[in-house]
């Protein structure tokens, strides 16, 4: 239990005038399931954006197994191991269900652009490797029958759970999830608490997870970071957060 | 049986005809394929790809000229055709490393400012070189042959052509399906998402560009061995139009629309051009009298008018980003339906 | 000598100053470049050509310069008026129904615009130069003169424009969001329409002042001129006004200036590759600051 596997250290991020996130701090252990809360445009997706590296942080540090990873830009922090889910569905529509997780594969690194072009027994040994890969991915989200559809097609839940298991191509050992049950009715919802603890179990991720649904968060995490106007104002289990006053005041003090 | 077709299709006025059109078709299938990857598949807006046409016929004059006698004419060809895929893939890259961070619009005027700097380039250089605004002759080393000749070797020149084409067709298929043709979509349709998920973006499009400008300096290659003669004039920003609007009619994405998109606009340009002969060729259309020459007089008008209601009407191009043989099957898949 | 070099510089400059207007203001507002601006131009221009060519100004009886002066103004008007109708018309029926298709497709239906523009004027008007000749009697310096400051003049009048008027923040709103614009009630199709016509005018006023300059008017008058002062505009940082006034300006005197100078270094032929210049500006501005001098950077949200 040493160094955290991920942190990021008072972090801060300013667009001109306006301070997004303000000195920031959390960190996650391997193995976590942790929630990010907080009211509409506490920053929340900003700091996924400073973790991913979407965005560079106007001050503070991110760090990936404690090396210092803030200047890296945003692929080599996925090839890292981090991999993210978008609050807007950012699917790649005109692709299908199968190619949206194959582009993702880290496997297809070997196969270069001449082996491409020739098919080469290289690039048939990938392609054979890549594909085994997404449809066991698929299967692991019940997304096989959508295999060959084109992604912009899929049902909504469906297309949330494609963006999991798109990231999840990316072997990655912390998921960032933006909101993933977003517009789910409540039985999608449950499934989707379920899927997400068997996925963790089975691979051994770790989870940082944004969202609203309280129910959700309280459910399945085991601690909570909370965000308003771009501070962090509690952290703790979600019992403890479900009584901080802060907490409630914040989210009283607005619509949510 | 097939040889004998062949041998007849090039005898004659017709088979003048239809091989010239063919071959340039071809040559404009080369350029409309290669800007496919870019425009098509790579979601990039390059307006320059008639600049690398050009460095690639001009590289490829250049050569043959310089070699002319030291190497056996098929390989001086071939050496050529290699210079000149190179040439075209290393003005990509130039133009590509730096650009292909902008954003699509801004791309577009760089690509076209580069074309135009190339073209400034081969009519400023000294005319030693590349032969200025008076042109540059190109030695007829695949054949040794005079112009008076030069209809029998037609055969030849449409093998290569085809050849070429179905090659060039096949690797740009092959690449699509691959992992770094997913990449290059992902890229395209979304650069930030794929970023996100560790598809490096910038490296992916330079790729791209690149080999599509190889691509574009091949047909460079094969357009100067077969005209024998290259005018700066030729590769105007016309040029690039008409590659522009075989791709978007084929549809951005089509290998097959491409091609035959291609013939088409060709067919018709080069049909109109004879309305008003006495004879025709076989297979070409002889329009009603006054609306043949009309039409050829205001072709470049009706054309650009054309690009315009296509882009307004049906900016997915006839095929947009499917293939013949998916048209056909979902064609009949609704007949089905209907029946049922 | 230098001050002559710098003078043409600044009439060019000017001209394309005039031209860049069109092209930072229709980008700033709906992110298009417009390719057919150049068309536009050479529209204008004939215009003041026919004007002059079809009224007989010298028969009207009026005193010496005042009747070529009236000549000037009338070809002035009539470049201005006709570029601004032209615009308005390949706003509304050429832009307008692509606007929600994506910018690649909008930038092909500029391109095809631009095309059509040529060939109709090769068609309509004959492929060959017409000479253009000027109803002012003056000295070619004399009229770099009259165009630095026929620009000095318009500066405040467009700035007056964007400030302090209401369609004039109208539009700096549609700019920097559309759709909040349309939701607080703006009639955006009125306020991009309005951006093209003044745009337009402006740049109609450009294509006769360029076609006094060179003597000639030619159906391919706005193409190179119109992607100069394209370049000029991202030099200057597109979408901003200001920025279109003073990159045209840089550029012109660049151009002008430059070749004198690497001529007097020794390199003989440096005016052959004048145009040459202008790409190579806007590839290396692209490079290093793609917002340009003036420019504002834009986000994307992720």
């Amino acid at each position: 239990m040493s160094t955290p596997l991920f942190a990021i250290e008072s972090v801060s991020k300013r667009y001109g005038g306006l301070t997004a996130v303000c000195e920031v701090s959390l960190e996650l252990r391997e193995g976590d399931l942790v929630g990010l809360i907080g009211p509409n445009g506490a920053g929340k997706t900003t700091c996924f954006n400073l973790i991913t590296g979407a965005d560079a942080c106007s001050a503070g540090c991110v760090r990936w197994e404690g090396r210092d990873v803030s200047a890296l830009p945003d692929w080599r922090r996925a090839r890292l191991g981090m991999a993210r889910t978008f609050q807007n569905i950012r699917l790649w529509k005109d692709m299908t269900a199968l190619d949206n997780v194959r582009a993702v594969c880290r496997e297809a690194d070997e196969a270069g652009w001449i082996d491409g072009l020739l098919r080469t027994p290289r690039h048939r040994r990938v392609e054979r490797a890549v594909t085994a890969k997404a449809h066991d991915l698929l299967a692991r989200l019940d997304l096989e029958r959508y295999a060959g559809l084109r992604a912009g097609d899929l049902p909504y839940g469906p297309q949330r759970k494609l963006e999991i298991a798109r990231a999840l191509a990316l072997e990655p050992r912390l998921l960032l999830l933006d909101e993933p049950a977003a517009g789910m009715n409540p039985s999608e919802k449950q499934e989707l608490m379920h899927t997400v603890e068997r996925l963790r179990g089975e691979l051994g991720l770790t989870i940082l997870l944004i969202e609203h649904d309280m129910r959700f968060v309280m459910g399945i995490c085991q601690r909570i970071y909370v965000l308003d106007h771009g501070e962090r104002i509690a952290h703790g289990t979600p019992e403890e957060i479900r009584r901080d006053p802060k907490v409630v005041a914040a989210y009283l003090g607005s619509a949510s | 049986m097939g040889a004998t077709g062949l041998l007849a299709l090039t005898l004659g006025p017709t088979g003048l005809w239809w091989t010239d059109l063919l071959v340039m078709v071809g040559i404009y299938a080369l350029l409309g394929l290669s800007l496919n990857l870019i425009n098509g598949y790579g979601g990039m807006f390059s307006l320059g790809h008639h600049g690398l046409w050009a460095l690639g016929a001009y590289m490829a004059a250049w050569c043959t000229n310089a070699w002319q006698g030291a190497l056996p004419g098929p390989v001086l060809f071939g050496v050529s055709a290699i210079v000149a895929m190179c040439a075209a893939a290393l003005g990509g890259l130039a133009i590509g490393v730096p650009c292909l961070r902008l954003r699509g619009d801004y791309l577009a005027v760089a690509t076209l400012g580069f074309a135009e700097i190339v073209r400034i380039a081969i009519q400023n250089l000294p005319a030693s070189i590349f032969g200025g605004s008076a042109g540059i002759d190109v030695p007829r080393v695949l054949m040794d042959v005079t112009p008076a000749t030069r209809g029998d070797f037609r055969v030849l020149w449409l093998v290569i052509l085809v050849v070429a084409v179905v090659l060039v067709g096949w690797l740009l298929r092959n690449l699509v399906r691959s992992a770094r043709g997913r990449a290059l979509l992902a890229v395209a349709q979304d650069e930030i998402a794929a970023g996100l998920l560790g598809i490096q973006g910038t490296r992916t499009k330079v790729m791209a560009f690149v080999l599509g400008s190889a691509g574009a300096g091949l047909a460079g290659a094969l357009y100067a061995h077969y005209q024998g003669k290259l005018l700066p004039a030729d590769f105007s920003f016309l040029s690039m139009v008409s590659i522009l609007l075989i791709v978007v009619l084929g549809g951005l994405g089509s290998i097959t629309g491409c091609i035959l998109a291609a013939f088409v606009l060709r067919y018709v340009e080069q049909v109109l051009q004879l309305q008003g002969q006495e004879t025709l060729p076989f297979g070409v259309l002889r329009l009603p009298e006054a609306v043949g020459m009309w039409l050829r007089d205001w072709w470049p008008v009706v054309y650009a008018l054309i690009l315009v209601l296509l882009m307004i009407f049906r900016p997915h191009g006839i095929f947009g980003p499917r293939e013949l043989p998916d048209l056909v099957r979902a064609w009949r898949a609704r007949r089905k339906g209907a029946q049922a | 000598m230098f001050s002559d070099y710098l003078l043409n510089g600044l009439g060019l400059g000017a001209i394309y100053a005039f031209i860049a207007l069109g092209y930072t203001m229709v980008y700033g507002i709906i992110r298009l470049i417009n390719f057919a601006h150049g068309e536009v131009v050479m529209v204008g221009a004939y215009a003041g050509y026919f004007t002059l060519e079809s009224i007989p100004w010298k028969a009207l009886g009026l005193p010496t310069p005042w009747d070529g002066a009236l000549a000037a103004v009338a070809a002035l008007l009539a470049g201005a008026l006709a570029a601004g109708l032209l615009s308005l018309a390949i706003e509304r029926f050429a832009y307008r129904p692509v606007r929600k298709a994506g910018r690649i497709a909008a930038l092909l239906t500029a391109v095809g615009v631009s095309l059509l523009l040529q060939n109709l004027a090769i068609r309509l008007f004959g492929a060959d130069p017409q000479p253009f000749a000027s109803p002012l009697d003056v000295d070619a310096s004399a009229f770099r003169w009259f165009v630095v400051i026929l620009l000095v003049l318009l500066a405040p009048l467009l700035r007056h424009l964007v400030l302090g008027t209401r369609m004039g923040r109208a539009m700096r709103a549609v700019s920097e969001d559309l759709d909040a614009a349309r939701l607080m009630g703006i009639p955006i199709d009125r306020v991009i329409a309005a951006t093209f016509f003044i745009g337009a005018v402006v740049a109609g006023l450009g294509g006769v002042v360029l076609a006094a300059t060179y003597g000639v008017v030619t159906p391919m008058l706005g193409f190179l001129p119109g992607l100069k002062a394209f370049v000029a505009a991202v030099i200057g940082g597109i979408g901003s006004i200001p920025g279109a006034l003073i990159g045209g300006l840089v550029l012109g005197v660049a151009e002008s200036v430059l070749p004198w100078a690497l001529q007097g270094l020794g390199w003989q032929e440096a005016f052959a590759w004048t145009d040459a210049l202008a790409f190579t500006f806007l590839i290396l501005v692209l490079l290093v600051k793609p917002t340009g001098l003036l420019g504002r950077p834009l986000r994307e949200k992720v």
